[in-house]
Parts: structure tokens; sequence; C-alpha cells
């Protein structure tokens, strides 16, 4: 028979937030009936500081040995609360979290209905905290040294902030030289500064640091290990493999140029008069242009790549209008009689100074045509571009001596396999997928991997730089703590039961299960479990169950409901 | 087309045939044991792990009657450690097709195994079979006999009259001996390295072999068990659709888990059926009595056979020995059969087909289970 347990539940109105839309003094008495539960209380916010004093007084006279807060949602302050439980020597996993805000107040309409649904929950909550037994987390060693992947800006600024914090990094390039796209960049908008000098001078800052190790030519092919002790496998040019041991990832593996192939209509490939806002770049950089034949009619085309859902990329590129606004600028700089034409749906100029460097664009005499070029065609010495004037809702013909494609950002080449090596996740256009879009915009959903750049998405220089600042002082947090703690919420095995099947490795999003082959028995590697319970669900003996979701403290929480 | 060899017994029975190919292997030392159907003391059959030639007269492959699917043998035998001689194990297809799935478990180990399926025609409940045993004739050659001419046993397992897979679909080695002059000659057909490494090590040479006539009936042959198929699946739509139907077919059930021990496909070490998650206080059973008024006791019997289900059905190989093993007479094998139809279906997964096929609850696929979800817009 199992002991008898004396449970203290505090209710938080949470302002009017809870307090609005349910009765809670009607809901304290309800409480009160629940068998076990020997304090049934409310506070106006159980966080504050007076909150948290009512729960450790309960806890200090030994009136109670199990805790439940009802409040908001666990994502919210399960946290603050295992810690304010923590603080009084009570085992932080013998507290339980009951979510009347989201789950209830915040989308019940009728109070009674909602007080009574408030009043199950905690039912629920009381049986399974009665179930629960204390866990301790781990703590486990740091290599504080990070592999960054990618030695273009986004790698080069976040290796730096690393190595002058004190830290090592391993800095892996798959091109024989450090710079990525930002070498074929000549000048930045919106103040037409050289990017080649401020790259040169990053990269010379980066290579004084000693605690630096650079391989070139070379690739990240395997990942093993767990935050904080990761080994990784690069692939050198002559293919050979080194193991390097590190303690945080970052990913800055940049992105790749639409290839402007894959709209045929638009005559790429089949004629020299049309090419990309990339090789433009260069024509402009090494001051080829005005040489090579002096074009006086030069034709932009936006959106090449971009916000097209007939090949695939729904999204927006955020760099191309600008691109094209300097290039055109450029241009009429450099040939001030040719015609330069922008063929665009909207502009987008939303970056800092970037509206103001559009408008002198435009006042530099480039027509910006709002039109969707159907097709381009070589007609005579000349390329004919069909296009639909949405303003004016006609078809319309505009003949140029050049045409400029601009060309959207698109995953880089083997971003697939690498986020299948480093167990990342890729969006639905397949670049690295972000923990959450707001408040984890530079982690990934796995710890001690975390991306900056335009490996998450297309970008311009002052946000890759931003994130790359970011993402150096999310990879060094563990650094700092000199250990990573895990927390206890792991798999965990019934030897006995295991048939050894395999299953639940096959399912394991995260490796951390093995089958010892001689034992024919799995095993969990505790420090890389996730504790998502894939395992647990999958293994038909019911040999695994997840630490503090327990088959039985489950169903605990089920017949709560039912009773 | 085949690669393979015929090998030659003129004048003797079928058995007999088979008997002296058992007994070449083992002095030629090919292989050092094999396991195969054997008779057993008052005539009925059993697998047995054979290493003495001389009691090979004792081998009865062609008897028409499965006692239990040796696949559970095998585990049984292999999981721990596999064997460090080479055993040649003699399977019929739905044991051939249930070790293909405990492979992929890794209940059973490949290692110094080599798998040999022969042709099944069918076979008999024991008591059917105990009385075609009284008969004058061999039970097993009259049976290949008539399927051979093209007839079906109306008397056979319903599993082995709705069965589609007379030949087995993987093995190392088929024997074949349905659709070929088998008083004459039987096929031994290499699907596999060490399948032709056995046939050469009994010093014969493996050519592609023209199969024209065997693929015609085998094809007849099929066609019309899926037929049978058919109904019986149509069938048991009628009688057994709906939760009252389910659970007038299941009343009978005494929760004694025979369907679970025999099952082939069914390999936990302990069931969580008799783990202590089901050794409950008086107090919930009082619980659930209390809220229904009443409680039928034990109360997992449903529970058990829907979780049997929900963990077997991609797996299910039709072998049909969970309903011979029911001394209640609760339909097991067409409860299972017609669930599993309809998973495998799902998951487009035969099992046994493929050894190297992922198992489909481990496998990840981007496109799947269209037929279950709601329409893309």
């Amino acid at each position: 028979m199992s002991k008898k347990h004396k449970v203290g539940v505090f209710i938080c109105h949470c302002g009017k937030n809870i307090g609005g839309y349910i009765n809670i003094a009607q809901l304290v008495e309800m409480v009160k009936t629940i068998p076990d539960v020997v304090i049934s209380t409310d506070q106006k916010y159980m966080c504050s500081d007076q909150g948290q004093a009512e729960i450790k007084k309960a806890l200090q006279e030994g009136l109670i040995d199990r805790v439940v807060v009802a409040s908001c949602s666990p994502t919210m302050h399960e946290k603050t609360f295992r810690k304010c439980v923590s603080e009084e020597d009570f085992n932080p996993y013998l507290y339980q979290q009951v979510d009347i805000r989201e789950n209830c107040s915040w989308v019940t309409k009728d109070i009674q209905e909602a007080t009574y649904k408030a009043y199950e929950l905690i039912k629920a909550g009381v049986s399974r905290v009665k179930t629960l037994e204390p866990l301790w987390s781990t703590e486990y060693p740091v290599t504080p040294t990070t592999l960054v992947i990618g030695g273009g800006i986004a790698g080069i600024i976040a290796a730096t902030d690393i190595l002058e914090a004190g830290f090592k990094v391993v800095l892996v390039e798959r091109e024989d030289q450090l710079g990525g796209w930002a070498r074929r960049i000549g000048k930045g908008f919106p103040h037409l500064t050289p990017i080649k000098d401020f790259l040169k001078e990053k990269i010379e800052v980066l290579q004084s640091h000693s605690g630096l190790k650079t391989y070139l030519s070379s690739e990240v092919v395997g990942l093993e290990g767990f935050p904080g002790n990761f080994k990784a496998t690069i692939k050198q040019a002559d293919d050979t493999t080194v193991e390097e041991e590190i303690g945080s990832i970052i990913v800055a593996t940049g992105f790749k140029p639409f290839d402007a192939r894959r709209k045929p209509e638009f005559a790429y490939g089949e004629s020299t008069q049309v090419i990309t806002t990339v090789e433009m770049e260069e024509l402009l950089e090494k001051g080829e242009l005005s040489t090579n034949g002096q074009p006086k009619e030069v034709a932009f085309i936006q959106c090449v790549g971009s916000r097209d859902k007939s090949i695939g990329n729904e999204y927006c590129s955020r760099t191309c209008c600008m691109v094209v606004a300097k290039q055109a600028l450029l241009l009429k700089e450099l040939i001030p009689d040719a015609r330069v034409s922008v063929f665009y749906m909207d502009v987008r100029a939303f970056g800092k100074g970037y509206e103001e460097f559009f408008e002198k664009a435009q006042r530099s005499g480039v027509i910006y045509i709002r039109g969707n070029p159907s097709e381009v065609y070589k007609s005579g010495d000349k390329m004919l571009i069909r296009y639909e004037d949405t303003l004016l809702g006609r078809p319309q013909e505009l003949a140029a001596d050049l045409v400029v494609l601009s060309v959207g950002m698109e995953p880089a080449e083997g971003a697939a396999e690498l986020i299948n090596t480093l167990r990342a996740t890729a969006d639905k256009d397949g670049f690295f997928l972000e923990a959450h879009p707001k408040l984890g915009p530079l982690d990934t959903f796995s710890d001690g991997l975390f991306i900056a750049g335009c490996c998450q998405g297309p970008k311009d220089l002052p946000d890759t730089v931003a994130q790359a600042h970011g993402a150096a002082a999310r990879a060094t947090v563990y650094f700092h703590q000199d250990k990573v703690i895990k927390e206890p919420v792991v798999a965990t095995i019934d030897a006995d039961v295991c048939s050894g099947c395999g299953l639940c490795e096959s399912i394991c999003s995260f490796d951390a299960l093995h089958l010892d082959e001689k034992k024919k028995r799995m095993t969990v590697q505790e420090a890389v479990c996730k504790g998502c319970g894939a395992c647990a669900a999958t293994c038909p003996s019911g040999a695994i169950s997840l630490k503090h979701f327990r088959p039985s403290q489950v169903l605990a929480w089920v017949e709560g409901f039912l009773s | 087309m085949a690669r393979g060899v015929f090998r030659e017994y003129k004048g003797k029975g079928l058995e007999e045939g088979l008997q002296e190919l058992w007994r070449e292997l083992l002095e030629r030392d090919v292989v050092q044991a094999i396991l195969l159907p054997m008779e057993v003391e008052g005539g009925l059959v059993a697998p047995g792990l054979l290493t003495d030639a001389a009691r090979i007269g004792e081998s009865r492959v062609v008897s028409p009657y499965m006692p239990v699917n040796t696949a559970r043998v095998l585990q049984m035998m292999t999981k721990t450690m596999p064997p460090s001689e080479k055993v040649a194990v003699v399977l019929c297809p739905c044991e051939a097709r249930a070790l293909v799935e405990l492979v992929k478990l890794k209940q059973i180990s490949q290692e110094n195994l080599i798998v040999i399926a022969f042709d099944c025609p069918g076979t008999y409940a024991v008591d059917d079979y105990k009385k075609l045993l009284e008969g004058k004739e061999d039970p097993g050659e009259l049976l290949v006999e008539k399927v051979n001419k093209g007839g079906e046993d109306a008397q056979l397992r319903e599993a082995c009259r709705t069965c589609p897979y007379p030949s087995a679909p993987w093995a190392d080695i088929r024997i074949g001996f349905l659709g070929l002059d088998y008083k004459k000659r039987f096929l031994l057909e290499a699907l596999t390295e060490k399948g032709e490494e056995l046939i050469t090590g009994l010093g014969m040479e493996i050519a592609d072999v023209p199969l024209k006539e065997r693929e015609a009936l085998l094809d007849k042959l099929v066609a019309q068990r899926k037929k049978a198929q058919e109904q019986l699946l149509k069938e048991q739509q009628e009688q057994l659709k709906g939760p009252d139907k389910l659970l007038a077919a299941l009343s009978s059930c005494i929760r004694c888990h025979n369907c679970m021990t025999v099952c082939p496909v069914c390999y936990c070490k302990e069931c969580f059926f008799k783990s202590p998650t089901f050794e409950m206080e008086a107090d919930r059973y009082l619980g659930l009595a209390h809220k229904r008024g009443a409680t039928r006791m034990p109360s997992d019997m449903l529970l058990f056979h829907l979780t049997r289900m929900a963990h077997m059905a991609h797996a299910c190989v039709q072998c049909g020995m969970c309903e011979e093993a029911c001394p209640m007479g609760v339909p097991v094998f067409r409860l299972f059969k017609a669930t599993s139809a309809k998973v495998q279906d799902l998951f487009n997964y035969e099992p046994g087909k493929d050894i190297e096929e992922e198992i489909p609850i481990s496998a990840f696929r981007e496109e799947e289970l269209d037929k279950i979800q709601e329409p893309k817009i």
C-alpha cells in the first residue's frame, strides 16, 4: 500500500489572467476536498516573492511533502517553482505544475465551466504528483572549444569572439581560403564602403589568435557525443579524416545563389546578354563593364528564384532589392547615359538606411517598373523582355543590351547532408531550422548546436554579423559554467524486460540508445537523451520508461481526471 | 527462370528423395546439423535438431502438419548466441517469413544458419491430421499430388487455404516440388550467396533453370488462394465489424495467453500483460466496478488483444498458429488476418518478403500513410 502524501496546492490569479475568468475562492474550496490535499490557497501572483514565500513556509513547517502550483504553462514558470522548492532542500521533481491559464482561463468563456475545468486539471495534477519520485540532475565536464563550420563572414566573426573570450576554436572551411561570399562582394549597401578591406581586417584579427585551429578544404562528416563533450570527424582535402573534441558547435555555412537556369524563360545560359547579380557584382568590381561594349540599355529582373511558388521558393531572399539598387546606382555612375530599368513586385527596403538608399537609386535615374516579366528572348542584337505592367495592367515589351537576373538565396550545397550529420532540423525550404523563430533564433533543437547567418535563411550583412556575435555568446555559455547540467528526465531501461530488438534505437532522433550486442540489451547514454519519450512509446515490451513520465505516473494523471 | 539445379530421385517417394539430400548435407559436412520436422512418438511431427545421419529416416518435411512456427524455435536457439556449427533450417514459407521478421528484430541471428524453405501445399489442424494418419496412404504425398493437379483440399487449415505464399519469398535455398515432375525430381533454387555455396558444396553445378510450368501452376494456386483470402476478409467484415461483434467474438477468451505464446512474431521476453503494470490493487478494480456498476474480471482481456494487434499487425505472417492454440474457439486468426491485411496495405509492407526492408515503424518516409491523411489543400 502506498504511503499517504500531504499535498499543498497553490493557486495563482495571475492578476486578472486567471482571476478574471475563474472563481478562485470557489476553486480553493473545491480543491480542499481532493484526497490528500492538506493546503489549498491562492495568491495574486504565485511567481512573486510573496507567492514563493508561502510555498517555502509550508515546506519549512513540514506541512507538505508534495507541491502543486496551478498557474501558467510549465514552459513559463516550471523552472521558477522548481528552483523555489529546491531552495528549501526539497527535490524539484516532487513538484507538479498545473496549467490553468493557457489550458483553461484564456480559452474558456463561461466562468463556472472554467472553474470546474481548473478543478479537474488540479485533481489530475494532485493524483500525478503523489506518484512522482525524487530525481537528481547530473553534471558533466566541458571541453571549452567551439567547432565553427563555415569560414565566411559569420564564421569569422563568431570564431573571433570566442577566441577573444579566451576559449578555443576549430574552424572548418570547405574552400581553400576564408571569406566566403563576402569575398565576392564589391561595395556594401547602403554606405558603398568596400567589403574587402573590412573582411581582410577581420581575417587578420582572427588569425592572430593562438587558440585557433583552421581546416581549409575540409568538411565535417561526423558528430557524436553530447553537449560539452562532442567529437567531430573532419574530412580533409586528401580524404583523410581527423577527430576533434569540442564542446559546442556553430553552423555558419551560408547559402548558394539560385541557379537561374531553373527559370529557362529568362534565357540565362543561352545568351551572354543575360547575367545574374552575382556576375554583375564581379563585372562592377573588376571595372570590366564600361570597356566591354558599354551597355546602353540595362534591365534588372527582381525576385528570380524568390517569392516564386512555381520553383518551390515561397520566401523572400531579403537582400536582392538592395543589391539591385546598389548595382543599378553604380551602373548609372559608371555609364551616366545608360537607361537602367528594374522590374519589381514591390521593393523591400527594411534595414537601417535602406529606404533612403533606395530613394537615392531612384533619384539617380534608375527606372523602377512594377511588372512581371514572363519571357526574355533574343531579337536582333537586343534582348526583348516581355512583361505585364501591373500598374497599367497591360502586356509590354522592353529591349535591353544586358539583362541582369536578381537571383535569390538557397541553402548551401550539401546543407541537407550537414543537417543530417549534425542531427539538426531543416525548415521547409532546406535551411537550418531555429529552435524558436522569435525566442531562440540562434539555437537549434539539438543542445550545443547553434546557427548564424544565411544557413538559417537569407539575410544581409548586418543581420549576419549580429547573429554571429550572438551565436558566439550562446555557444560559450557552457564554457563559462565549466560544466553542463543534465536534467534527469531521461529514458531508463529495465534490462530484464528488454528483448534487444533495437526498435527504439532506430527511432531515437538523438542517437542516445545503443544496443549492447553481447548482452542483447539496449543501453541509454543519459547525457545525450533529451527525454522525448519516443522510445518508451515504441517499446512493445514496456522495457523503456521515461523518468518522471513512467507509465504509472501517466496513468495516475489520467485516472485523476476520471476519478 | 531461376538459378538452381534439379535433384533426381527416381523410383522413391518425395520424402525419401529429400532424406537423401539431408543425408548428403551431413555426410559431406556441408552442415553439421539440420533443424527440420521429424516424426515424434505417436506419429505426429515436431521440429527436431538432427546431427546423426542415422536418424534421417525420422524426418517428415512433406508432412502437412505444423505444430509450432519453427521461427519461434530459432529465436530460442540463436538469440543469446548463434551456433558455432553450420545449421540448415528447413522451413515452410510462413516459418521462413516469420524468420525474416525476427531477424529484422534481432531475435534470430543468421550467423551459421542456412535457411531452406520448401514448397507448402498447406497443413491440417491436429485432429484432422491424426485422422488422416490412420489412412493407408501418406497424407503428405497425397496432398502434393492433389495440389500439383490443380486441386485444393477444403480440409486444410483456414490459414493455409487463404495463404498466397505456397513458395517462400525469401530464403537462402528454396526447395520446389509444385508444378514440377515431382515424382522424379525436385528443384534446389539458390536465392542468396549462402544458398549457392550450399549447392556447390554438394558437388552440383548451378545453372539457369527454366520453370514455365512451375510458374504457371504457382500463379494459378496463388490466384486461387487470394480469391479465398478476399472471401474470408469479406466474411470477416460481416462477422466481426463493430465493437459489439468484436466483443462477442472475444467473449470466450480466458486470457490464457496461448495465442501470444505460439505467435512467432510476438517476441517480447516478458509480456507487458504479465508485468506488474497489471497487478492492480483491489481498490482499483473496485473503482472500475463502481464506475460501471459491474466489471468483467479479469479486466484486461480486450486490452490484451488490442495491444497484441497494435504491436504485431505489421509483422503478422498469418500462419494461424494463434487460432490452433486457442482452447476456446476465439477467431484470433481471422481478427489478425483482417487487421494485418489493412495495416500492411497501409504501409505497403509484406512481412517476410525482403530481409533488407525496414520495419515500417522504424522507417521514416516523407511520403507515407497518404490513405489516412487529410487531403492536401
